[in-house]
């Protein structure tokens, strides 16, 4: 394929991470600028010299209580995804991996558990860790992980209530959801394969003795060691044979007509290429192709990516148009723009834009697009932007955020029409409309117009009023 | 149905839905045709603002309101309403049933039904069910259930009669408000409250507001100085045109445009400060506040979670109930006399739970209760429990439905909102006997109310065909 243009690279550096134009040259998007495209994507997928990820202090704190400890992984998790990079990471100061913090953003929607009802920061940093350290690899590994291994397991055990489950009482709420949501998709399994499922997670169990970590402990005169017919297939199934038949299994399933693997691998292939590219229903001709390369692959995670991401359609206008950010991605569109951290912009009401990480609204996780177009959420973005970039930044610490010198090299004075791109250019936006250019420089002009100093001077507080204009336009939602 | 599908039901506005409609949907919808599109965006920007001269924001002395609220998680409809005389419920719920009024901490309230009482935490509904101001509708449900949260919310919210016709691109209730004046430019003609808009308050034409439980400097709110009145227009500017950037980027626009309307509008109801800890009671006191403040909204959503109490159901359910019972009694609480007959509460969830208990909790189950609250409904019992004899429950040792949830949609509709619930619902449903006196007619015995504030200005709705 022929190098990649500015925008098409911009555009794989936004949807495989954050976005790589900020930050003075040379920057990821510079360096991705004119590179052959499978080596640009070969540069993302590499975890070389990834940051480990230690939690915070605060989180280890005895002394916190639980949903500090949550709030103190928020922040930590932001600083991740707001200074990691692809290019110019060094053995000796590594930075985050911009692909491995946007596939745990992903996996948390798709194993969702909530602290609202886990209520234990270790079981969520666990799984979190579970999600970045596993989630590149192979899906079968993952979830299986997720749903039975110490210190990754007990979240989900938790939050969908298979630790009271047990051979006399079998609880269905695990085996329904790893059917629905995690692996084949609904309507692809009845009733009576919910019930085999659910006898199946007898016994996998939160540590009754174990009061002050709670973790993980398979009882087995808690299991329900008889035969049960899961997928029209008649064995002695258990919790970790059951997430292999959903991922890997091939044997035809009466329901679908196809192996539980087709299933499995359409579904997921399909909600990743949406939540990277853009949203495509089933019967798309990508899904199936996508699934049968990853089977091909033994679904491993990063060769779904790698196929994705050199497909012609992730490079289409129907991709660039695709999709909005989810106020995470907004909020840390922001932090790179600015160079603020999460510390000097705290996103206090992310539960009010839509998305608080570590609370997803149900085991759904969250949706996309339109889910954050209500006018509420979309009201506490523009506050987001107006408390912490309109008001108040020049009270925060440095750096000093978007004072002209530091922010557009020093030429001085500019027109509108220049200050206008510069800023543009400076919050990563490589494609403006000409109907949002022209908005926002007859805006400027009119503020220099009514200004009482005649030389119009480009004080901060244009500056800000400016960068506020940038981050609610059109343009800066796009994903 | 695709997964696609799926994804798309619930709490989410659909891919094609009003927001992401394209400007030629939106103007052919109104009527306008692809002619005004031509014209291009100055004609554009006009028709925009003639729609704004639609948008009567207030209602009539007689216009009836509703208040949803949906309990998130598949309410408990035998440990709500409960059936504690039925020898079938003790056996099925060992560890989690409630008993005879009056015998003791696990007493169901007395409703003066026979075998019948309100769970314990009810305690002020009950008092409400004595004045008569609360039918409880029995086994409501859908056939065939199939049990998973987000199929049984989408049929909920989507309320068509048979297999949704455009794959759950709208709901029941907004295809109700697209029968409004205004519709396609009121926002306020619908309120969700909460982050986002849930698929029933989207209609072809109608989109329903957003609203946070509280706002305090939010954006646009002030406008005291030219130049944030001129960031605010420059913001809300960049509706009057296409974006060029499709669905999303026109969507968000149009989004924005909203927000910055509503700034003005909705200032009012958020003068005091709200901050109950029950978010619940937050979401209720608001809307009554919108209600007193007059400004037009027929039907708001609001939403209380954690009903999947698939363990530990006893004190998870009782916290819930009892939120449910302040937010009722909050509502009532701040919602002003002289709207006290125009209001209906009707609660709603996707499923009730599995009879028998799994220990401690419950799994999925299919029939539940709804509440129907207010002055003018006909208290009582409606409908027709289910059956919990062995050879009453379906094949999953499930409740059979005995009512059709549109049945009540549709009661909604024709008695209380008083339109024709059949385009809008797809089919024919007949009345349940719920509501007792259209809106605003006072109960019999009581007082002339107070007359409406002078302050509000109300004129009256013209109707306006269905696009």
């Amino acid at each position: 394929m022929a190098p990649l243009s500015a925008q098409d690279a911009a555009h794989l550096l936004r949807r495989s991470g954050f976005g790589g134009g900020w930050g003075a040259a040379p920057n990821d998007l510079t360096a991705f600028t004119g590179m052959e495209l499978t080596d640009a994507v070969e540069l993302v997928l590499s975890p070389a010299n990834v940051a480990a990820d230690p939690p915070p202090a605060e989180y280890a704190d005895p002394n916190k209580g639980d949903w500090e400890r949550v709030w103190a992984l928020t922040g930590w998790w932001f600083e991740r995804m707001r200074t990691g990079r692809v290019t110019g990471r060094t053995a000796g100061a590594p930075q985050a991996s911009p692909l491995q913090e946007k596939m745990t953003l992903f996996w948390h929607g798709h194993f969702a558990s909530s602290e609202d009802k886990v209520n234990n920061a270790t079981h969520m940093y666990d799984q979190h860790h579970a999600f970045r350290s596993l989630g590149l690899g192979n899906f079968q590994d993952l979830a299986l992980a997720i749903t039975t291994a110490p210190q990754a397991c007990e979240a989900m055990l938790r939050y969908l209530d298979n630790d009271p489950n047990e051979k006399e009482n079998p609880n269905e709420n695990l085996s329904r959801e790893l059917m629905e949501l995690f692996t084949m998709g609904v309507n692809n399994y009845t009733q009576d394969d919910v019930t085999a499922g659910a006898r199946a997670w007898t016994g996998y169990n939160i540590d009754d003795t174990d009061t002050g970590n709670h973790t993980f402990r398979y009882y087995p005169e808690r299991h329900d060691t008889g035969m049960k017919t899961l997928l029209g297939v008649t064995a002695a199934w258990d919790g970790p044979g059951m997430v292999r038949h959903l991922c890997t299994g091939t044997t035809v399933n009466p329901v679908t007509n196809e192996a539980p693997t087709v299933t499995t691998s359409k579904y997921v292939a399909r909600k990743i290429w949406s939540f990277l590219a853009y949203p495509i229903p089933s019967t798309d001709p990508l899904v199936a192709s996508l699934a049968a390369n990853w089977r091909t692959n033994g679904l491993n995670v990063t060769a779904l990516l790698r196929d994705v991401f050199t497909r012609p359609e992730f490079y289409s206008t129907t991709a660039k148009h695709g999709l909005l950010r989810s106020p995470v991605e907004f909020v840390v569109a922001i932090l790179r723009s600015t160079g603020l951290a999460i510390d000097q912009a705290i996103p206090w009401d992310l539960g009010e834009m839509g998305q608080q990480p570590f609370y997803p609204p149900n085991v759904a996780g969250w949706k996309q697009n339109g889910y954050w177009l209500s006018t509420s959420a979309a009201w506490y973005r523009a506050n987001y932007v107006q408390n912490n970039v309109r008001w108040g930044v020049n009270d925060r610490p440095a750096p000093k955020f978007l004072s002209w010198t530091g922010w557009v090299g020093g030429t001085y004075p500019m027109t509108p029409a220049q200050a206008v791109d510069s800023a543009f250019a400076t919050c990563g936006v490589t494609e403006v409309s000409a109907g949002t250019r022209t908005r926002v420089v007859d805006w400027l002009t009119a503020q220099r117009a009514a200004s009482n100093s005649p030389a119009f001077e480009w004080r901060d507080w244009q500056w800000l009023n400016l960068a506020t204009n940038v981050f609610l336009s059109p343009e800066f939602q796009l994903a | 149905m695709t997964e696609a599908e799926a994804a798309l039901r619930n709490l989410s506005i659909p891919a094609g839905g009003p927001n992401g409609m394209s400007r030629r949907t939106f103007l052919q919808a109104l009527g306008l045709g692809a002619g005004a599109m031509g014209a291009g965006a100055a004609i554009g920007s006009n028709v925009l603002e003639r729609l704004e001269a639609f948008g009567v924001s207030s209602t009539t002395a007689n216009d009836g309101i509703l208040v949803l609220v949906m309990l998130d998680g598949g309410n408990d409809g035998l440990n709500t309403v409960i059936p504690y005389a039925d020898a079938n419920y003790r056996t099925l719920r060992p560890s989690i049933r409630y008993d005879a009024p009056g015998t003791g901490a696990n007493a169901a309230l007395d409703i003066g039904v026979a075998g019948f009482g309100l769970h314990p935490s009810l305690v002020q509904l009950r008092q409400r069910y004595a004045q008569g101001q609360v039918a409880i509708v029995n086994g409501v449900g859908y056939q065939p259930p199939d049990m998973s949260h987000f199929s049984w919310m989408g049929y909920w919210m989507n309320g068509w009669s048979t297999a949704p016709p455009n794959s759950y691109a709208n709901g029941w209730v907004g295809r109700y408000l697209d029968t409004l004046a205004g519709a396609a430019s009121d926002e306020l003609l619908g309120v969700c409250v909460g982050q986002t808009v849930p698929l029933h308050m989207v209609g072809s034409v109608a989109r329903a507001a957003g609203l946070p439980t509280s706002l305090s400097d939010a954006f646009g709110m002030d406008r005291s100085t030219t130049s944030d009145v001129r960031l605010f227009d420059t913001i809300a500017g960049y509706s009057t045109a296409s974006t060029g950037l499709d669905q999303w980027g026109d969507s968000y626009a149009r989004t924005m445009k909203g927000v910055l309307d509503l700034a003005t509008r909705v200032k009012p109801a958020y003068a005091q400060p709200n901050d109950s800890n029950d978010d619940i009671v937050r979401q209720l006191t608001l809307v009554a506040r919108l209600i007193n403040a007059g400004l037009g909204t027929r039907v708001f959503h609001t939403h209380l979670g954690g009903f999947d109490t698939h363990a530990d159901q006893r004190p998870q359910h009782a916290d819930l109930m009892g939120a449910f019972d302040r937010g009722i009694a909050a509502f009532y609480a701040t919602l002003q006399a002289q709207f006290q007959n125009n209001v209906t509460i009707l609660t709603f969830s996707e499923f009730g739970r599995r009879p028998e208990e799994n220990q401690a909790g419950t799994d999925h189950g299919t029939a539940s209760v709804n509440f129907v609250i207010g002055t003018n409904v006909k208290g009582g019992m409606h409908g027709t429990p289910p059956g919990l004899a062995p050879a009453k429950l379906d094949r999953n040792r499930n409740l059979v439905s005995t009512v059709d949830f549109r049945t009540v949609y549709a009661t909604m509709l024709r008695d209380w909102l008083q339109v024709d619930p059949l385009p809008i619902l797809g089919g024919q449903y007949p009345s349940m006997d719920l509501i007792a006196r259209a809106p605003n007619v006072d109960p019999p015995g009581t007082s002339v109310p107070p007359p409406r504030g002078a302050t509000v200005h109300r004129a009256r709705r013209t109707r306006v065909k269905t696009p």
